[in-house]
């Protein structure tokens, strides 16, 4: 089975070029062997040697084991090309022209742009000791909360200052605009590159005690690595790394100078909603997911931490440095917010 | 059944280039080679099908070692 795919550009074209340059180089390599096979067999038919009829069987051997890689590269492309098909039909300007005035109509209506409400509120629903910081993204990923709270923030004190690791839930599907993470935010972020998502988890960030200065590490499911990208982005904090699974990236700017970890199921069909993912820095790792569910269930939690998990065992050198410079080995504080809009 | 006087017959010559299975052997070699340089892709992914590329390439050189110790 092909492993996962790392990419280090961040569009799944890079991949699919790459995959289909080879898969056409296995074919034409399986063609010519078979054509010199051929010709083996008629020089061995026209002068009897038993050395050349045993040479031949071995170059059938090589021929079909080429054809067997040959269409199992063909298997992956063809996994990846729907996938490659959705965002780039989702990425053109007819897709945008209708989905603009529904963001711009949330984006006109929505009750924290008001001078009133700035900042969407948020409420501590619980803290305690988090015990050890997390060694790696998929040690993060388990950390993103569920349910009514859909920010966590770890404090650690370290000899150096206070550093800060920020889970982002995604996309509440059930909820309506007076929950910050609502389907609509997904909208605004597109439209104006700012939701009452991202704006109560600036709440909450401020409340955990962050600063422009204090180092940040997010990860983020679904909508909750765009919010990540865009504060990245916003130039506003310190942040040392963000790590997104299932994200639609492209619905923000990708923040320059940040290392940036994206994870994307080609089944899951949300990456794709974010179009083109926007920058060029970061790396994206495609993998498909254990049990080969399509739609909302490659979208899942659950299968991109089996994902993860996987990828972990790789032991990829960038992503293991990656890691490894982001440990910290003091204990420290977790946090979990809900936020709401008031009536 | 006896043989109809009145059908006809195509006679097709075949053109032969002669084509060494050798010669065709050092191009699939050749093309291995270009595909294993390739650029543009990194990642496990990527080492799985160098590993794998350079393995045809290593059997297919031998193959052609001995088929030039039979011509």
């Amino acid at each position: 089975m092909i492993p996962p795919i790392s990419v280090e550009s961040n569009t799944f074209r890079y991949t699919l070029d790459a995959l289909l340059a080879r898969s056409d180089d296995l074919r034409r390599v399986a063609g010519t062997v078979a054509h010199a096979t051929a010709t083996l067999g008629i020089s061995a038919r026209l002068d009897f040697a038993p050395g050349r009829l045993v040479l031949q069987l071995e170059l059938e051997r090589v021929a079909r084991d080429i054809s067997a890689v040959h269409s199992e590269l063909d298997a992956v492309i063809a996994t990846i090309e729907p996938a490659e098909g959705a965002r780039s039909s989702l990425a053109s300007v007819s897709t945008w022209s209708w989905l603009r005035p529904v963001s711009d109509w949330v984006v006109d209506r929505a009750p924290w742009q008001s001078d009133a409400a700035p900042w969407v509120p948020v409420t501590v629903t619980r803290q305690y000791d988090t015990g050890a910081a997390p060694r790696n993204f998929t040690e993060r990923f388990a950390r993103i909360p569920t349910g009514l709270e859909r920010v966590r923030i770890d404090r650690f004190d370290t000899p150096t200052g206070p550093r800060f690791e920020v889970y982002l839930a995604g996309t509440d599907f059930a909820a309506g605009p007076r929950n910050p993470w609502w389907f609509g935010s997904n909208t605004e972020l597109l439209s104006s590159g700012v939701s009452r998502s991202m704006s109560a988890t600036e709440s909450a960030l401020r409340h955990a005690g962050v600063t422009g200065t204090t180092p940040i590490v997010f990860t983020g499911h679904s909508q909750g690595g765009s919010i990540a990208m865009a504060l990245a982005n916003s130039g506003r904090y310190t942040v040392d790394a963000v790590f997104t699974a299932g994200t639609p990236a492209g619905l923000v700017e990708s923040p320059t100078d940040v290392p940036i970890v994206h994870v994307v199921h080609p089944e899951d069909p949300v990456p794709a909603l974010g179009g083109t993912i926007r920058g060029t820095t970061g790396t994206t790792w495609i993998v498909h997911p254990e049990t080969r569910g399509t739609g909302i269930e490659a979208h899942l939690a659950r299968n991109y931490q089996d994902s993860l998990a996987r990828i972990e065992d790789l032991k990829d050198p960038e992503l293991t440095k990656l890691e490894d410079r982001l440990r910290i080995n003091e204990r420290g504080t977790a946090m979990w917010f809900r936020g709401a809009l008031s009536e | 059944m006896p043989p109809d006087r009145n059908c006809r017959h195509t006679v097709t010559v075949i053109s032969v280039i002669p084509v060494s299975a050798t010669d065709l052997l050092g191009g699939a070699i050749a093309d291995l080679e270009r595909s294993i340089a390739r650029t543009g892709w990194v990642g496990p992914a990527r080492i799985a099908y160098d590993d794998v590329a350079t393995e045809f390439r290593t059997r297919l050189i031998a193959l052609v070692i001995q088929a030039q110790s039979l011509s």
